[in-house]
């Protein structure tokens, strides 16, 4: 995605898309690329028995957390083009963790923009209780404006999802609860070197 | 389910129900003002209002055009496309593809459309169980019922309520806690997503140029839907496009703010045909099902068309001084509040069982100012009355009271007599200075009601006089 840019714009872009994300219940994190795999530790909390299932991403390789995982006494599975349906959504529904790389994200309202593929399988943000997005700062844009032209510039994947906070409801009483459906943890990590 | 009662009988009924009137009143006033504050968190909301009507609007003049662009985008995705005309094809096209892939259960997220012609009973007669995802539309599935708003379905039950129906269904006490509730229909449905054979669908916005369909959800059962079953069934109404994706972030910005107040939902999915080459989840088979049900006799009528904009938010309902005090049973049918007064007669054509409906208003307005895209709802219900009367629909007494009003009031002389008489009249009614007439034949609307006394002297007396202290203003202009 070319040069970085490391201006104080897209600083703000973080902190703006923090401010709302946090505020939705979301939490977020920035780190260098050399300190993710640390970051996504601690998010996931002791690893030690627990599932992680993770996008078959460029960018995850070269954090090097399924070594970092796998250490600390984590499985960790990695969802492929081509996998068997029936084995890999019973791996992502037992999965404590489920990791992404979103293709953008917008500071406001606060969305990360995911883009389906075989590598990039749409249940990896949506069976397990919790969702890591792995967001370079160059991937974030001011709104939803620049998402759609972003959008338009190719043909759309099958599906495209927008997430902005944990999932919730308030069908009960006006109750506002998260985790119906989808996950209610939600967790952005920002690498402030790409 | 839907009963052959009149809307007084109904919103009779509604009244007389204490919890209902509590639990409506809370949500519709928290919505209100969610809306408001969300409202505010967009920089230009009454331009951006102007954008979503022209948006609409230009749609809804060529929709024609953008039905072939959509059908033709959504085959070239892979996907296939099925013109219904009326309930009974939407239930052929349905069944169908239910019976060709030898389904025995369905998961549905939210469709309204799919309530309209009852697909979930024609499921059922087949043999397929349609299972309702949605936490508020499974509440209501649960207990046998329709939706109640719009946005949140089950807002006429309390938790009490709620844990019964899950505590029967799961064959153990379920605690009336919110968690509690929650986590069970996560687990139980859970299991449903998992063995799914179909996803059903409704559809917030189609995109023409890219044939897509766009759910906003909260949940993420939308997104269960679309993902795990091999197939995808999407429902929509056949007005509910946008044409480019630019005009759909017009409404990534209205729909969920005046909906239930969030800067955006927490899931907008945008479905784009079937899963593609190496792709290991999404539905191999994508369908997609455009639905008339009566919405082109709403596009040849210049009357009504503009109910056509509609993007379904919901809050005119919220604003509305009768749906706040009967909840949206009262108004019958699928639709309720003002939205549905407006609707629900044209797209059932039959004025003896619906023409009611545009009754059940005070003609406030406040459903014209809340509406994103500017339907003058108010306006629309009073072309409907018109249209009621116009029908032959109106009593005879009723008739004849307005043709009495016609004469009176639209001649001087008589009008002086008339006003003179009622005020010795009405006399007889006056305590402290207020009257509480019982007339005959008006008892519904004077039984609630206290008026205040008519002057003595009335405006025509003061004139005179009036006319003495500002002398010069006469037949001029009072300002300006």
């Amino acid at each position: 995605m070319g040069e970085p840019p490391r201006d104080g714009d897209q600083r703000e872009l973080v902190e703006q898309f923090i401010a709302n994300w946090t505020a939705l219940g979301g939490e977020a994190e920035i780190a260098v690329s050399a300190r993710a795999a640390e970051k996504i530790v601690a998010f996931l909390g002791n690893p030690a028995g627990r599932t992680v299932v993770r996008w078959n991403d460029p960018l995850l390789e070269e954090l090097a957390l399924d070594e970092h995982l796998k250490r600390l006494g984590a499985e960790v599975y990695v969802w492929k083009a081509g996998a068997d349906r029936d084995r890999i959504v019973e791996i992502a529904e037992r999965a404590d963790l489920g990791i992404t790389a979103a293709h953008f994200a917008a500071a406001e309202p606060g969305t990360v923009v995911l883009l389906s593929g075989g590598d990039t399988a749409r249940s990896v943000s949506l069976l397990p209780p919790a969702h890591l997005a792995v967001v370079p700062v160059s991937r974030l844009v001011p709104g939803l404006a620049e998402v759609m032209r972003e959008l338009g510039r190719h043909r759309l994947p099958s599906s495209v999802n927008l997430i902005t906070g944990p999932s919730r409801t308030a069908d009960i009483e006006n109750d506002l609860t998260v985790g119906v459906h989808g996950p209610g943890r939600v967790g952005v990590l920002f690498l402030e070197d790409r | 389910m839907t009963p052959r009662s009149t809307m007084k009988e109904r919103a009779s009924a509604a009244l007389r129900d204490e919890f209902l009137r509590r639990a409506v009143k809370t949500t519709t006033d928290k919505l209100f003002l969610g809306r408001r504050l969300a409202q505010q968190s967009y920089e230009d909301w009454e331009r951006l209002r102007d954008r979503g009507r022209a948006i609409r609007a230009h749609v809804i003049d060529n929709l024609d055009f953008y039905l072939g662009r959509l059908t033709d985008r959504v085959r070239a995705n892979g996907g296939q496309v099925h013109l219904c005309r009326e309930a009974a094809d939407v239930v052929r096209v349905v069944t169908e593809i239910a019976a060709r892939r030898g389904a025995r259960s369905v998961i549905k997220s939210k469709s309204m459309v799919s309530e309209e012609v009852r697909l979930n009973r024609a499921l059922e007669e087949i043999g397929v169980r349609a299972v309702e995802t949605d936490l508020g539309e499974y509440i209501v599935q649960l207990a046998g019922e329709m939706p109640s708003h719009i946005i949140g379905p089950a807002i006429h039950k309390n938790r009490q309520q709620i844990a019964e129906l899950f505590s029967r269904e799961a064959g153990r006490p379920v605690a009336p806690d919110t968690e509690s509730l929650a986590a069970f229909a996560r687990r139980r449905l859970r299991e449903e997503f998992l063995r799914a054979d179909i996803g059903i669908t409704g559809c917030n916005f189609a995109v023409a140029e890219t044939g897509s369909v766009c759910l906003f959800t909260n949940e993420g059962n939308g997104r269960m839907v679309t993902s795990l079953p091999p197939v995808h069934i999407a429902v929509m109404g056949m007005e509910r496009i946008v044409p480019t994706l630019e005009d759909l972030e017009v409404m990534m910005h209205l729909l969920p703010r005046s909906g239930t107040g969030q800067k955006l939902t927490s899931y907008v999915t945008i479905v784009s045909g079937p899963r593609r080459e190496g792709e290991s989840d999404g539905p191999e088979e994508f369908h997609l099902v455009i639905v008339d049900n009566g919405r082109s006799r709403l596009l040849r009528d210049p009357r009504f068309r503009e109910a056509l904009y509609c993007i379904r938010c919901g809050a005119c309902l919220n604003v509305c001084p009768v749906y706040r005090q009967i909840g949206g049973h009262a108004y019958g049918w699928v639709y309720p509040g003002p939205i549905g007064a407006v609707i629900t007669p044209l797209l059932q054509d039959d004025l003896d069982r619906w023409g009611d409906l545009p009754f059940a208003s005070t003609l406030c307005a406040a459903c014209s100012e809340a509406c994103p895209v500017k339907i003058p709802l108010h306006d629309l219900l009073v072309r409907h009355r018109a249209r009621y009367v116009a029908a032959g629909k109106a009593g005879m007494a009723e008739r004849a009271a307005f043709r009495a009003f016609r004469r009176v009031f639209g001649a001087a002389k008589k009008y002086k007599v008339a006003v003179g008489a009622a005020e010795k009249l009405l006399r007889l009614w006056v305590r402290d200075g207020h009257m509480a007439p019982r007339v005959p034949g008006l008892k519904g609307w004077t039984d609630s009601r206290d008026f205040p006394a008519l002057a003595r002297r009335r405006f025509r007396d003061l004139w005179p006089e009036l006319e003495k202290e500002s002398p010069g203003q006469k037949g001029g202009k009072a300002h300006g």
